[in-house]
């Protein structure tokens, strides 16, 4: 927001040089900007920040293990605070102040957590802990919907994750009933109709596919996430060609395709051992498919497509460099010889960039 | 605002009162347990009396953690539900007899069904030796503040018993502690 508005007022005083606007302009922009959510941002942060900091209070006051009061009492604070918190997040809600309001709501679910793990400590419940933290997800998700408190949903989404990795650690296992929890949230996202819910979703999922591979098949299925990731990707370029919503959010699908299928390749190559001529056969895939990428991420100027496929060039050579292929002398040779490849796709690039009319860039 | 005043607090209420409802049947079924279920009384098994009480938790042991492995036909995967059917001694405590992945139904008078989660099974494939290792959810202690060094004197070098109460579903939680024989600390409802 701030970085925005900095080099916004940067360019507005080059424009102005230039005489692209007039001082009507200027002033018009300068006031809509200062009049648009000044210090909103600032002060809702801090407001969500403040109930999470009131969420660990509550958590500390339960470790600390307090018995001088006589369970009915301890029970009717945990219930006084829950309802407290929900009378101060209407409060403000009504009065139109929605970033503290959702505050208010994020502490009220925080502190029903701690209530669940409190009732637990004081009657020595030991059941499946992940069992707690599902019911907690679920109190998050009825406040998130009911209350449409985007903050509460994202808790819902993480506490959702946390079920799950629990679970898995316990079991050993792949742990399905993520599908139900995750779906749920997701849909409350899409209701919402709020992106970085649904990117906190997309994240999840990806780590869930990502974690299958170490699961499933006994343990060696990192070639079916890296074909599961492949397959997103496929279904990212697809979606470019699609009219609308499917174009926009095609570079965000590309993203955790890439992702999950750099994660499956990864593990498939350097986690699990392969001989030097199949890790050199795949290096040289994976590598052309992230060139691949890096020049979509260019043709649509999707930058954050292009940082990852730098971010995965980087990490293939180093793991690359780490593992060695066959000798020292073998992959100093592979090295050679995909920097000429690469620099030789460079000059190609450079020439039909030069060659395009009309797209000359701008040199500084 | 008299749209908001009418779309906010009814919502509000409902979650309020859901998430309050939730809380309310975690006690009182834990209450339930506790007032209606039978009465066993398990020995501890010292891990090391010395500082069983020193902190604010402690895990207990019971000598039915252990299930002899051969009493379970099939597969016990970790955090499976098993029912083991344990027999009263003549020195006051339990044995398990039988172990299945299904409730047994009626038990005898002297025996009793706890419900468990496998935590571990530590049983070689083919012979069947080995023990299985299960929880049943009276494993976590958490002693009340002020209490325990108190408890800790009492327990000495003394036999160390949790009352528990179990409910006809096998379900199982801690009533009170036995030390000797006696009841040294009881466990209160609200």
């Amino acid at each position: 927001m701030w970085s925005y508005r900095a080099r916004l007022e940067r360019d507005l005083t080059r424009w102005r040089e230039q005489g692209w606007i007039d001082d009507a302009g200027l002033n018009g922009i300068r006031s809509d900007l200062a009049e648009r959510g000044r210090g909103v941002g600032l002060s809702t942060t801090l407001a969500v920040l403040g109930a999470v900091l009131i969420g660990f209070a509550v958590m500390s006051f339960v470790a600390a293990n307090w018995q001088e009061m006589p369970r009915l009492a301890r029970l009717g604070l945990l219930v006084a605070a829950l309802w407290g918190c929900y009378g101060l997040a209407g409060h403000l809600l009504i009065r139109g102040l929605e970033g503290f309001g959702h505050a208010a709501v994020l502490a009220a679910v925080g502190v029903f957590g701690a209530s669940i793990m409190l009732i637990a400590q004081m009657y020595h419940i030991d059941g499946n802990p992940p069992d707690a933290v599902l019911t907690w997800a679920a109190g998050a998700l009825l406040a998130g919907v009911l209350l449409r408190s985007n903050p509460a949903l994202a808790l819902a989404m993480l506490l959702i994750g946390l079920w799950s990795a629990w679970e898995t650690v316990l079991t050993q296992a792949v742990h399905w009933p993520f599908l139900i929890g995750w779906g749920a949230v997701s849909a409350a996202f899409l209701w919402r109709r709020w992106r970085p819910g649904l990117h906190l979703s997309a994240i999840l999922m990806s780590i869930w596919i990502i974690a299958l591979g170490y699961l499933l098949f006994e343990r060696h299925a990192h070639w079916a996430v890296a074909l599961i990731g492949l397959g997103i990707c496929g279904v990212a370029v697809a979606a470019e060609q699609l009219p609308g919503v499917w174009r926009r959010i095609a570079p965000a699908i590309l993203c955790y395709g890439m992702a999950i299928a750099y994660g499956g390749l990864f593990a498939f190559k350097f986690l699990e051992q392969r001989d030097a001529g199949t890790l050199t056969l795949l290096s040289v895939v994976t590598m052309s498919l992230l060139l691949a990428a890096i020049f979509w991420g260019w043709r649509g100027d999707h930058k954050p497509v292009l940082w990852l496929g730098y971010l995965g060039f980087s990490v293939e050579l180093l793991a690359l460099y780490f593992v060695t292929i066959g000798t020292l002398l073998g992959t100093s040779l592979f090295f050679l010889v995909t920097g000429i490849i690469v620099i030789g796709l460079a000059w190609l690039a450079y020439r039909l960039h030069t060659q395009r009319p009309g797209t000359e860039e701008a040199l500084p | 605002m008299k749209v908001l005043w009418g779309k906010i607090w009814p919502a509000i209420a409902v979650v309020a009162v859901l998430q309050t409802a939730v809380l309310g049947w975690m006690v009182a079924e834990r209450v339930r347990l506790l007032q209606t279920g039978r009465e066993v009384i398990l020995p501890i098994v010292p891990v090391d009396p010395r500082s069983l009480f020193r902190g604010d938790y402690v895990r207990l042991s019971y000598e039915v953690t252990r299930v002899p492995g051969h009493l379970l036909k099939g597969k016990a995967t970790r955090g499976a539900p098993i029912y083991v059917t344990v027999q009263r001694q003549v020195d006051g405590s339990y044995v398990p007899v039988a172990a299945s992945e299904t409730h047994p139904g009626v038990a005898a008078p002297d025996q009793i069904v706890l419900r468990g989660r496998v935590e571990h099974d530590g049983r070689r494939n083919d012979s069947g030796a080995g023990d299985l290792f299960l929880s049943y959810g009276i494993e976590s202690y958490f002693v009340p503040e002020g209490k325990g060094l108190q408890l800790e004197k009492m327990a000495g070098e003394r036999k160390l018993a949790a009352v528990i109460a179990v409910d006809r579903h096998g379900n199982s939680a801690i009533k009170g502690l036995m030390i000797d024989g006696t009841l040294v600390y009881e466990e209160p409802l609200f």
